[in-house]
């Protein structure tokens, strides 16, 4: 970032960013109005969210929370992300297995998380396995899926040209196979990991006490809509860091090829 | 020296290659032309040894092929300089002698200032070059150059045409060049091989006693209409069909 640019015009470093501005800038107006007509029982304003964020972040709340459910992410994505980029693997290169195992994942697929949650809660009763098992389950197939494309839309061309200069295996790997395969795991890396917080929130919320799910349900019994906001507004800006601090930087630093790209 | 030997190849039951034979000597351009679709470039790549022919000889006895392809087929996520040193990296040499040798080599094609983008900020030209580049690299002794000048205007054309011929005799290299266009191949070959299609064939031999470097225009332009004058060049490609067609004698008439 340009410092002097800074100073001959405000606002010009957030320039990439306007248009992500502008609609969160409606978002928040529509929700203000929301509020306005029907009042903060049944929806509290921007500035009640913020305040019982705030309230939940000094008790000390906000922070337990966070860290549970980022336990129960990082675990179970994980577990999904290299499970599902092998099995993917090789289910690219040997279309038997891709067959054999397409209708487990296309039933993973279907089955509908809340129902993972049911069998979880049956096999590990409370705790941090559920939310991890059933994250996992649900997170698999959408990795699996990204590798299996990834293999199988490798460019046969380059692998061609490759096969000219007699390129050794090694090679071909850090060379070809890699920076491809990265390139097409990241949008389900993203999507993975929106669905990753979705499934989080759910699992915790019916079978442990502790994360943001316990915390969600708690606000509901006591019927605290402000804190109920809260904690969603607290999920939302997470996938947000997610996806634009951690995931989007992570791609710019393995594959600077994309940085010029329009 | 590379000696194809009656090479037929057929692809699903249809013939593709009826017979084709030929020698390339070292530090010979030989062109092979013909139009579209005549099976130029699956003799190419039967020199290669990228497919192989259902009977017939190939026998390549240069030290070391480098092919460059119709399309540059560059890796989208290295650099120009990475990509030039890429059949370099394959043979396992060190990355500080990798990086001299590529930046020479981007420098003799025009590429020293782009040796940082990446393919998809160079133009068609531009990505050609860093294919030729690549090829070589690992200092070849026969190119193999399928329609290297595709898609270039006549400036741009002309310029790489010039590279190109200063490379190959600079470094004695022995060249296969495909080209479609017969005023092409004049210009560059030492020999050209006309080729008709559907199953494709060897139809003429030209051979020139001057070398490409001291052709002038005057010289390519005779050359190609006594080339076109003969039936069997003329027909394969589908000349004499335009000539005799009602629409083009009103168009000279009018």
């Amino acid at each position: 970032m340009n410092l002097t640019l800074w100073s001959k015009k405000p606002l010009y470093h957030l320039k990439p960013i306007l248009p992500e501005l502008v609609g969160l800038a409606i978002f928040l107006i529509l929700w203000q109005l929301g509020a306005m007509q029907y009042g903060s029982i049944v929806l509290p304003s921007p500035r009640e969210t913020g305040i019982a964020i705030g309230r939940l972040a000094t008790t000390g709340q906000l922070g337990d929370a966070l860290l549970t459910t980022s336990f129960h992410l990082l675990a179970a994505f994980t577990i999904a992300v290299l499970l599902g980029i092998f099995l993917g693997i090789i289910a690219g290169i040997k279309l038997w297995f891709k067959k054999a195992i397409s209708p487990i994942i296309s039933a993973l697929q279907g089955i509908p998380p809340i129902a993972w949650i049911v069998l979880a809660l049956l096999w590990f009763g409370t705790g941090n396995a559920v939310p991890i098992f059933t994250i996992t389950v649900a997170t698999l197939p959408i990795m699996f899926i990204g590798a299996v494309e990834a293999i199988q839309t490798f460019p046969t061309p380059l692998l061609e040209m490759a096969s000219l200069f007699r390129t050794p295996q090694n090679v071909l790997l850090t060379d070809l196979y890699f920076p491809h395969l990265l390139s097409y795991i990241f949008p389900s890396l993203v999507a993975g990991l929106g669905l990753a917080w979705r499934v989080a929130v759910m699992a915790e919320l019916l079978s442990s006490e502790t994360g943001i799910g316990a915390e969600l349900n708690l606000a509901r019994i006591n019927l605290d809509t402000d804190e109920v906001m809260a904690w969603i507004a607290i999920v939302v800006v997470s996938i947000w860091i997610g996806e634009y601090l951690i995931l989007r930087p992570l791609r710019y630093l393995l594959e600077p090829w994309r940085r010029t790209e329009t | 020296m590379l000696i194809l030997d009656r090479i037929y190849y057929q692809y699903d039951l249809y013939p593709i290659l009826d017979g084709v034979s030929l020698t390339l000597a070292p530090g010979q351009i030989l062109c092979l032309t013909g139009p579209s679709g005549c099976g130029k470039t699956t003799v190419m790549r039967i020199a290669a040894g990228l497919i192989k022919p259902n009977s017939g000889v190939v026998n390549n006895r240069f030290a070391g092929t480098a092919y460059v392809f119709q399309e540059p087929r560059l890796l989208p996520w290295q650099t120009t300089q990475e990509n030039i040193a890429f059949g370099l990296k394959a043979q396992g040499i060190s990355p500080a002698k990798r990086d001299r040798y590529s930046q020479e080599l981007a420098q003799q094609l025009g590429l020293e200032k782009a040796l940082n983008h990446y393919p998809h900020q160079l133009s068609g030209g531009m990505q050609q070059r860093v294919a030729l580049g690549r090829a070589l690299a690992i200092n070849p002794d026969l190119l193999l150059l399928d329609e290297p000048f595709k898609g270039l205007d006549i400036g741009r054309r002309r310029e790489f045409q010039a590279m190109l011929l200063k490379l190959l005799s600079d470094r004695k290299l022995a060249a296969c060049i495909i080209s479609h266009d017969l005023a092409e191949a004049v210009r560059f070959g030492d020999r050209i091989l006309v080729m008709s299609p559907s199953p494709s064939r060897i139809v003429h031999q030209w051979q020139s006693p001057q070398s490409p470097a001291t052709r002038d225009e005057v010289y390519i332009y005779q050359e190609v209409s006594q080339l076109l004058a003969l039936p069997q060049v003329s027909s394969c490609f589908h000349l004499n069909n335009i000539a005799s067609h009602p629409n083009f004698m009103k168009s000279q008439s009018n």
